[in-house]
């Protein structure tokens, strides 16, 4: 039996909030940190790594709720991990020739890396083969942006705070810090943006409840 | 318990007067104020009553304190101490909860961020007393013995030199022989666990028998004990009542756990000291080692129960 489309949008919708913010992929699954621990010292870094974190994961999600569970479960991760390797090899060679080749001297170990990362293969590979497609697009979309908004925030807080500037563009800031660009402070940021987001969530929940309760007691 | 460990505290520091002047009290004094002063703000921050009558704050900074070069800067133990509050105790939720020795975690980011301060130490013979402001620049500085030994030198200690204290190191961390008293003082006061101390202790003797960095097997194992700060991580700072494991077993592999990762990251590490990098992952591992040791303990129990249930 099929069902009705607004319950699929309904569902893609909450599944987007949740991936995105009250489940967010790095802050509260704690998938994906190898990056952001290890590169993520400069704005366009995260930037690259969260367009290409998207590349990968929309087409995989896409293709595994299509035809996942027609395949066998040994063939899934070969498949995907493939496709994804095939789509980053294009990223990278048109970010050496087209974008800058300084960012791919970098950056070349570290997205080849992505096709391997977990982030792509629990969302890809876990959650999109029981899932129809446009939920699967709507959790893929939505990883990708939450773990974009977690790389970026943290690499601008580094760059900002390490060698005093932003995208490359002197702040003129009168302190820096070296020390951010190590990996421990990454660990540091990270620590403080969960429970960060935990306290959010526990006043969005309180707030609910008080909701209900008065709603009741009318 | 932390009272114990403030009076343990007190000979070592007076020992490092005498030696250097009245710099190294000003620096583990400026570790303790930071530390209660951010504990304090924290408190009030969360609305709760401020728990810095219970000691623990004193003692983190009086130990982050101590592991600082007396030549330092005051502002060092100030931002070790206030990392160690402000980031690994607090938001773990205070007291009794942190995951982590925040002293420990003081010390590694000092070491980890200012390295070159952070092992700069002044030679304990000839510039008595450090001047307390001012320029540092006249002071004469000495390799310690773990920098020798990383270089493949030869050292100059003699074992009564180390016994004595008299070598270049962290303000409260050479001076071996009263250092062994306050680790006895600890343990008949129950503070401390001799099973852990010891059982590390053990394993540093073992490794450097086993790898020795200089000739002659003895000596070797003298001069690993004795330099650095191994000893005193070995008192003050495996010895934390909230991120030590409680089961008696337990303390005996973290103990010897941390023996040979203490000596694995002077043999193979970037810095001539890590022992804060070994408390700090023994901390991580500890519930584990805790969980293991109880299940290896009651083994055939639970086999049996699992049998005839």
């Amino acid at each position: 039996m099929k069902r009705p489309f607004v319950k699929t949008l309904r569902e893609a919708g909450d599944v987007f909030l949740d991936s995105f913010l009250l489940k967010n992929i790095v802050l509260v699954q704690a998938i994906g940190i190898c990056p952001i621990i290890a590169i993520a010292t400069n704005l366009k870094y995260g930037v690259v790594l969260s367009v290409c974190t998207a590349l990968v994961l929309l087409p995989a999600s896409l293709f595994m709720s299509l035809c996942g569970d027609k395949l066998p479960a040994w063939l899934r991760a070969p498949l995907y991990t493939v496709g994804a390797a095939a789509i980053l090899l294009g990223a990278a060679v048109f970010l050496d020739q087209l974008v800058s080749h300084e960012l791919y001297a970098v950056l070349y170990l570290f997205i080849p890396l992505m096709a391997v990362n977990t982030l792509v293969s629990y969302r890809a590979g876990g959650f999109s083969v029981s899932h129809e497609p446009l939920v699967a697009l709507a959790d893929a979309l939505a990883s990708s942006l939450g773990f974009g908004l977690v790389i970026c925030l943290v690499s601008m807080m580094r760059e900002a705070a390490a060698f005093g500037t932003l995208w490359g563009i002197p702040l003129g800031l009168p302190l820096t810090l070296p020390e951010a660009a190590m990996p421990y402070a990454a660990f540091v940021m990270l620590g403080f943006m969960a429970a960060f987001l935990q306290w959010v969530k526990n006043l969005l929940s309180r707030r609910a409840q008080r909701r209900r309760e008065g709603g009741a007691a009318q | 318990m932390c009272l114990d460990v403030l009076i343990a505290l007190l000979p070592l520091l007076l020992f490092s007067a005498v030696r250097y002047g009245m710099r190294p009290a000003v620096l583990v004094l400026a570790g303790m104020l930071t530390a209660a002063a951010c504990e304090t703000a924290c408190c009030l921050m969360m609305k709760r009553v401020p728990t810095v009558t219970d000691g623990s704050a004193l003692v983190t900074g009086g130990i982050v304190g101590m592991l600082v070069p007396p030549m330092a800067p005051y502002w060092l133990p100030v931002v070790g101490a206030a990392f160690a509050i402000l980031v690994v105790k607090m938001p773990m939720g205070g007291s009794g909860r942190n995951l982590f020795n925040p002293a420990a975690a003081g010390a590694a980011v000092l070491t980890l961020c200012f390295s070159g301060t952070m092992f700069r130490y002044p030679d304990p013979g000839q510039n008595i007393p450090l001047p307390l402001t001012g320029s540092l620049a006249q002071v004469i500085t000495e390799s310690s013995p773990t920098a020798q030994m990383m270089s493949g030198g030869e050292t100059l200690y003699s074992p009564i030199m180390l016994f004595l204290g008299d070598f270049p190191g962290p303000v409260g961390a050479t001076a071996i022989a009263v250092l062994a008293a306050c680790a006895l003082y600890l343990f008949t006061r129950r503070s401390a666990s001799p099973l852990i101390t010891l059982s590390y202790l053990a394993a540093c003797a073992g490794m450097a028998t086993l790898f020795p960095r200089v000739t002659g097997t003895g000596n070797s194992v003298l001069l690993e004990l004795c330099s650095g700060y191994l000893l005193f991580a070995g008192v003050f700072l495996l010895n934390d009542p909230v991120t030590a494991p409680r089961h008696w077993l337990g303390r005996l592999f973290y103990g010897l756990l941390a023996g040979v990762l203490v000596m694995l990251l002077r043999y193979y590490g970037r810095f001539e000291e890590g022992a804060c990098f070994a408390v700090l992952l023994m901390n991580a591992f500890s519930p584990v080692i805790d969980r293991m040791s109880w299940y290896l303990l009651h083994f055939h129990r639970i086999r049996k129960g699992a049998r005839s249930g």
